[in-house]
């Protein structure tokens, strides 16, 4: 058993592990022989303001931009809320935005950058497939006062995350009590929950997640045993797994959002959720362009999804904001970062590991019959 | 000539008739040009015209696909030549499993919906069952709601564990087990096949409401009771229309993406879809290795292509519209006309009310849960009122109807030309091009989207993030579609009242307005409402090429069902639901309108 | 000058035989000139040729003098520009307008005034006796007057030339009788030059000035219709037209006009038809039943009489039509109904030989 200090302590160890990997990735393309770009010099420029002096000349370039472009993985609700909030405090700028999944969003950039088109001023994605595209190639380093106040760990020099998140097992609250829950992955094994698992195809972060805790060898042979067992029903999204759950489909869930079943019990749904060893934990980088179209706007907005203010709207809607000065109504989920059997390091070094956990998942458990 | 001795009697008409005629037009007679040249003239302009649009609408991508499969990159970057996708995507064995159930899916898939949409287009068009109206606007809905919806909804009336229909069932018959499994190969047929009864009935229904009285009665006089004479003589004379439409349940049946996600996953069922679904997961996304896959659908579909030409050909046989005394009748089923509707009304309730009830019951309700009087008491109006407080909600609506609107007459009309060469002409060629023509139905949406994506940000056509883009997209993907549909309207008219409009009046433009044109008039609107429909339902293609602004209704409901704001997903489908209701209806009175007029 | 010159027309569809395989005529103004045989022999193609709506392989089509096809110099004239008012089989009545909107549609977009259009087609529909249904819907009219909303339609644009495919073929007997008189009429009437196809004889009898017998895609016979029925130069013109018992034989001899030949029933004296017939030469003897006499006792003349036996009779109203065996040879006969024939009898057959006429084999 490890207590909790030591735990947390090796939890944020490997967080900054994986902040560093990223940020190194992020910096291989920013060795000594890259330039900065005209949105990046521009950007150092501002770095000696004063915090007034800042707001001042970004609002005053932002009137004149008018419009900033957002791509993000948000819902069609959540960024409405969220423009709404950001178009009261600047109602000059008018907020465009193209939402997607991460890998979409990460698509279209560097389709579009290869072509030379500079469209997008802020993205925000998602550590599950971040590392795999050319990251220094299109976001800005960026420095701003907001960046200071999200936790080192969560940020870097190109991004910035805006909300954390952990993947964590669902359950139907009126199926199973708590005690009757599975602790590990290797509990979900147990033929009394044959056809009784709920799983997403799309459950990468989570094979690297044994894959980092475990090693590579009893990783794999678990992903084998796990699809050999019968016990999983694949379902397709996180959210509609959620959904399922409450309506009885299955009593476990792997994985889910929290906030997805935060949402729904606050509407009195028999759904729950809690962490199983070892759990993803995912980031949500922000960025802004390396060549953006509005840099003032985009300042503008990048900062102020890490202000308080707008932490704030996303608190209000069940996430947990990266800023810990910001309360959140999901207060386990905050808690749950810091658990130790939250992983945060789901590259498993770049490349090999991926590519194999991502094989491994589609012959071993997408592509076998259920049992049955 | 005549006109200028007005009252002259008819013995001076003779006299004028001779030698006039070769006054008029003297010794030089026609200049000599080469054949070519003469033949060029505006009409001769235009219709070339069309040909160059859309050959260049559909091959550009084409290539671009094409050329996409053989190298390891998106284009301007230095991608290198290599073999790797080919290797990659047919080397595996389970390939040809997962094929295999491709080929059985559609084909059962098909045939369901053909069998229920053809018997539902007899029970409207050819019967004196009452109720129609109400059978022809629920016969709408599967096709109105979207893939997405229909599909869950499904899960959720037949999943063994909260499926609605079982219970039901279970609880009125007494069962041990719940007998009806969504999750297995059958399950996946009847979700796919019974949302898509829309096609063949509309299809069927224009062809049994044109069909000449004359033959059936040809045959009832002979002898032959109902049955008998809708075998030999519908069926036969429709035949066109039926392999049109069984091509086009085949080629969807391979193509599709949503049944194999959300059913065959699960179920355990890979078909070529679920192969491809899987070579898109890693990212960044491999479209090269995805236009791979494309290759292999295009090369079904030719074949599908080029047989339904050859049993097309000789379009005489298939004429329904004459000139002549033409009222088709309605067959009287005398008493048994109140067991048709009831059934009708049955398999549509099975088929169509109950998804439908499922995703307006879903719409009240804070969260989803089986049906049951404890939850009535949560309903709510919340979700709609969302809805209606989504900008976006109206953005995408007005965009939707745009480029919707746009790319159905854009659609409709080169289809019709197409159609057109490929009947009543005998250019050299026109197999080919009809073949051209067809060919986007083979490409997956996703990969069409991403090939038009890399042309436009090469070519210096800045439509790239525009509405155009959007437009051009669906003009390519939907003409397949259209071109069918205008094929099988115009093999319908009989050439000779075209033939007598080309003697009676010089004007290609005249007779082409009104006399061609209201003959085919219900096709036209057939398809461009069919058109229309698919644009306000797909979704592989904004997701690529919708950019800031130019945001879809599709995709909105694509990210409230990536969200999981499950109610607020159902409420927009209801709401779409009304649109594109209110769009058929208004449709449909208009075709009843200007169609032909039928006696008695 | 010819009003409508075919030289040397040809026609194949893709693979198969030729449809129309050299074909040679010329009409002249005014006249009715008719395509006559039987389904397949190429007429309706020949006549959709010179409409313009086929475009033969090889050929030359002058209409008036003014050339409006030649392979040879690559000139194509399309029909609207040809200056011709055409029947089709199926009427191509358009359905969704009124027969007045029909009718007056040829005479659209030529620049005139829109009561000069309307005075010209109720003239049209005048003539053929449907001016009260000029605001009827199309569809509504029964097949004898959808057929006359053609010919109005037809004859409205003032045309040069006036082409017929089959128009009768799907009246029944009372009307196209009706319609056969209501159309020679307004040919007369007008004096326009017409092409008349068909596979009715009586039609083609009735109606032309000349007619062209065609068989497999070429022009067996061309003559006036009394030249063809009663002195067919082939065989297959005298058996298309109108009923012919052909009789194999050998000459025997023959002068002024008059040919003798061996029979395997007897001997014949028949017309020579203006061509001298080597002795010994074989040659059919054609003998039209209408002309064969039949009686039970022994006629008058000398010549011509043959003995057989009734095999079978047939009563068709306005004649008796009996089948007569003499020797191996059976011969069809048309008599008065009013003559008591019946099977078996013994008779005697009777034909004068200026009605019979013989060609060579």
């Amino acid at each position: 058993m490890h207590s909790q200090s030591a735990a947390s302590v090796r939890s944020a160890s490997r967080a900054l592990l994986f902040a560093g990997a990223l940020v190194a990735l992020s910096s291989v393309g920013a060795a000594p022989a890259r330039a900065l770009s005209d949105t990046e010099a521009f950007y150092k420029g501002l770095e000696g303001l004063s915090a007034a002096d800042r707001e001042k000349t970004l609002v005053e370039g932002a009137k004149k931009e008018g419009t900033v472009v957002w791509y993000t993985t948000d819902g069609p609700t959540p960024t409405q809320v969220v423009i709404k909030a950001f178009s009261q405090k600047y109602p000059f700028v008018k907020a465009g935005f193209i939402r997607g999944k991460s890998q979409d969003i990460l698509d279209r950039i560097t389709t579009e950058a290869r072509a030379g088109r500079n469209l997008f001023d802020v993205a925000k994605t998602s550590t599950e497939t971040f590392d795999m595209y050319p990251v220094a190639d299109v976001f800005a380093a960026y420095v701003s006062p907001a960046k200071t106040a999200i936790p080192e760990n969560m940020r870097a020099e190109r991004w910035s995350s805006v909300f954390t998140f952990v993947r964590a097992m669902g359950y139907n609250s009126r199926l199973l009590k708590e005690s009757d829950l599975p602790k590990t992955w290797e509990d979900l094994l147990d033929p009394r929950w044959k056809n009784k698992i709920l799983f997403d195809p799309s459950s990468l972060p989570e094979m690297m997640t044994l894959y980092t805790r475990w090693g590579r060898e009893r990783a794999i042979d678990f992903v084998g045993k796990l699809g050999a067992s019968g016990n999983l029903q694949i379902r397709n999204g996180r959210t509609t797994i959620t959904q399922m759950l409450a309506a009885g489909e299955a009593p476990i869930g792997m994985t889910v959002y929290p906030y997805d079943v935060e949402a729904l019990k606050s509407k009195g749904a028999p759904v729950d959720w809690a962490l199983i060893d070892p759990s993803p934990g995912l980031l949500q980088p922000l960025s802004i362009a390396r060549n953006a179209p509005h840099p003032y706007a985009a300042a503008l907005l990048y900062d102020y999804l890490l202000s308080t203010d707008g932490q704030k709207v996303y608190a209000q809607m069940n996430r947990t904001p990266a800023n810990p000065a910001v309360e959140t109504s999901n207060p386990r989920e905050r808690a749950a970062a810091k658990d130790p059997r939250i992983v945060f390091d789901t590259s498993g070094g770049r490349g090999s590991g991926t590519e194999e956990m991502l094989k491994v998942l589609d012959e071993k458990i997408l592509k076998k019959k259920p049992k049955g | 000539m005549y006109s200028e001795k007005q009252t002259g009697a008819p013995a001076s008409r003779v006299a004028s008739l001779g030698s006039d005629a070769g006054a008029r037009h003297g010794a030089s007679a026609l200049p000599r040009f080469p054949a070519w040249i003469a033949a060029l003239s505006p009409p001769r302009i235009a219709l070339w015209g069309l040909v160059a649009a859309v050959v260049y609408l559909t091959l550009v991508p084409l290539v671009m696909v094409i050329y996409g499969t053989f190298t390891d990159g998106p284009p301007g970057t230095d991608a290198s030549f290599t073999f790797a996708n080919y290797i990659d995507a047919f080397g595996g064995e389970e390939l040809y499993q997962s094929g295999l159930n491709s080929i059985l899916f559609a084909l059962a898939s098909g045939a369901l919906s053909f069998t229920v949409g053809c018997f539902l287009a007899w029970v409207t068009e050819r019967s004196n069952a009452p109720l129609k109206p109400l059978i022809y606007f629920l016969v709408l809905v599967p096709f109105v709601l979207p893939g997405i919806l229909s599909t869950i909804s499904w899960i959720f009336l037949l999943s063994p564990t909260i499926g609605v229909l079982n219970q039901i069932v279970v609880a009125t018959l007494g069962l041990a087990e719940p007998p009806f499994n969504i999750y297995t190969f059958s399950g996946m047929v009847w979700a796919f096949g019974i949302d898509h009864i829309t096609l063949p009935f509309f299809l069927m229904a224009a062809a049994f409401r044109s069909m000449d009285p004359s033959l059936e009665e040809a045959a009832t006089v002979s002898g032959m009771g109902p049955f008998r004479t809708f075998y030999y003589v519908n069926l036969r004379i429709m035949l066109p229309s039926i392999f049109a439409v069984c091509l086009l349940m085949f080629i969807r049946g391979i193509e599709t993406f949503e049944a194999p996600a959300v059913i065959g996953l699960p179920a355990g069922i890979n078909l070529f879809a679920t192969e491809i679904f899987l070579a898109l997961r890693r990212a960044p996304t491999n479209y090269n290795l995805a236009g791979t896959y494309a290759v292999a659908y295009l090369a079904i579909t030719l074949i599908g292509v080029g047989l339904y030409l050859r049993v097309t050909r000789g379009a005489e046989r298939f004429v329904m519209i004459t000139g002549k005394a033409y009222r088709p009748r309605n067959i009287d089923l005398g008493p048994w006309r109140f067991a048709v509707t009831l059934t009708s009304l049955a398999i549509l309730t099975i088929a169509v009310v109950l998804p439908l009830a499922v995703v307006v019951w879903t719409s009240f309700m804070p969260f989803y849960s089986t049906p049951s009087w404890g939850m009535l008491g949560l309903a709510t109006l919340d979700n709609y009122a969302a809805i209606f407080e989504l900008e976006e909600f109206y953005r995408a609506s007005t965009n939707t109807l745009i480029t919707g609107a746009s790319a159905a007459t854009i659609a409709v009309l080169l289809s019709l030309g197409i159609a057109w060469i490929g009947i009543r002409t005998d250019i050299p060629g026109k197999r080919l091009l009809d073949m051209i023509a067809f060919s986007p139905i083979a490409m997956p949406g996703v990969v069409l989207s991403l090939s038009l994506v890399w042309v436009y940000l090469t070519l210096p056509i800045h439509i790239y993030g525009t509405l155009w883009i959007l437009i051009v997209a669906f003009v390519t993907k939907f003409i397949p579609i259209s071109l069918r549909i205008m094929h099988v309207s115009l093999l319908q008219v009989h050439k000779e009242l075209e033939e007598a409009a080309e003697i009676a009046n010089p004007s290609p433009v005249r007779n082409a307005l009104f006399v061609l044109l209201p003959l085919i008039l219900p096709g036209m609107l057939v398809g461009w409402l069919y058109v229309l429909t698919l644009t306000f339902k797909d979704l592989s293609i904004p997701i690529l090429l919708s950019h800031v602004g130019t945001d879809l209704l599709p995709v909105l409901i694509f990210g409230l069902f990536q969200s999981g704001e499950l109610p607020r997903l159902c409420a927009m489908g209801v709401l779409l639901t009304l649109m594109i209701a209110a769009i058929a209806g208004s449709t449909r009175w208009l075709a009843t309108r200007l169609s032909v007029k039928t006696g008695g | 000058m010819a009003a409508i010159e075919v030289i040397q027309l040809e026609k194949t569809y893709t693979g198969a035989t030729k449809a129309v395989a050299g074909v040679d005529f010329e009409v002249e103004p005014g006249t009715v000139f008719t395509l006559l045989g039987p389904s397949g022999c190429g007429k309706t193609t020949t006549l959709r040729c010179v409409a313009g709506l086929e475009n033969p392989d090889h050929g030359d089509i002058r209409l008036g003098g003014e050339v409006v096809f030649s392979s040879a110099d690559g000139i194509r004239l399309p029909p609207s520009k040809r200056k011709i008012g055409m029947v089709f089989q199926s009427y191509a009545i358009w359905p969704h307008m009124t027969v007045f909107q029909n009718v007056a549609y040829p005479l659209r977009g030529r620049g005139l005034r829109r009561t000069e259009i309307r005075e010209r087609a109720m003239e049209a529909l005048r003539m053929v006796n449907l001016d009260g249904f000029a605001e009827r819907s199309a569809p509504k009219l029964s097949g004898g007057q959808q057929q006359r909303v053609a010919l109005a339609r037809a004859i409205a644009g003032e045309p040069r030339l006036f082409l017929l495919d089959e128009p009768l073929s799907n009246l029944d007997a009372k009307l196209r009788e009706e319609m056969r008189s209501q159309i020679l009429d307004l040919q007369r009437k007008l004096g326009v030059t017409t092409l008349y196809v068909t596979h009715d004889q009586v039609e083609a009898l009735s109606m032309s000035h000349r007619i062209a017998v065609m068989e497999q895609g070429r022009i067996v016979e061309v003559a006036a219709p009394r030249d063809v029925y009663l002195h067919p130069r082939s065989r297959f013109a005298a058996q298309f037209v109108g009923l012919t018992n052909i009789v194999p034989a050998r000459v025997t001899g023959g002068s002024e006009g008059k040919c003798a030949v061996d029979a395997p029933f007897a001997r014949i004296v028949c017309q020579d038809g203006g061509k001298r017939h080597a002795e010994g030469e074989r040659a059919m003897v054609l003998i039209r039943p209408e002309n064969i006499a039949v009686s039970t006792t022994t006629p008058a003349e000398t010549i011509n009489v043959w003995r057989g036996q009734v095999v079978s009779t047939v009563f068709l109203g306005e004649f008796l039509e009996c089948v007569v065996a003499c020797g191996d040879t059976q011969m069809r006969a048309r008599i008065s109904p009013f003559i008591a024939i019946d099977v078996g009898d013994e008779v005697f057959l009777q034909a004068a030989p200026e009605r019979l006429s013989i060609i060579a084999e």
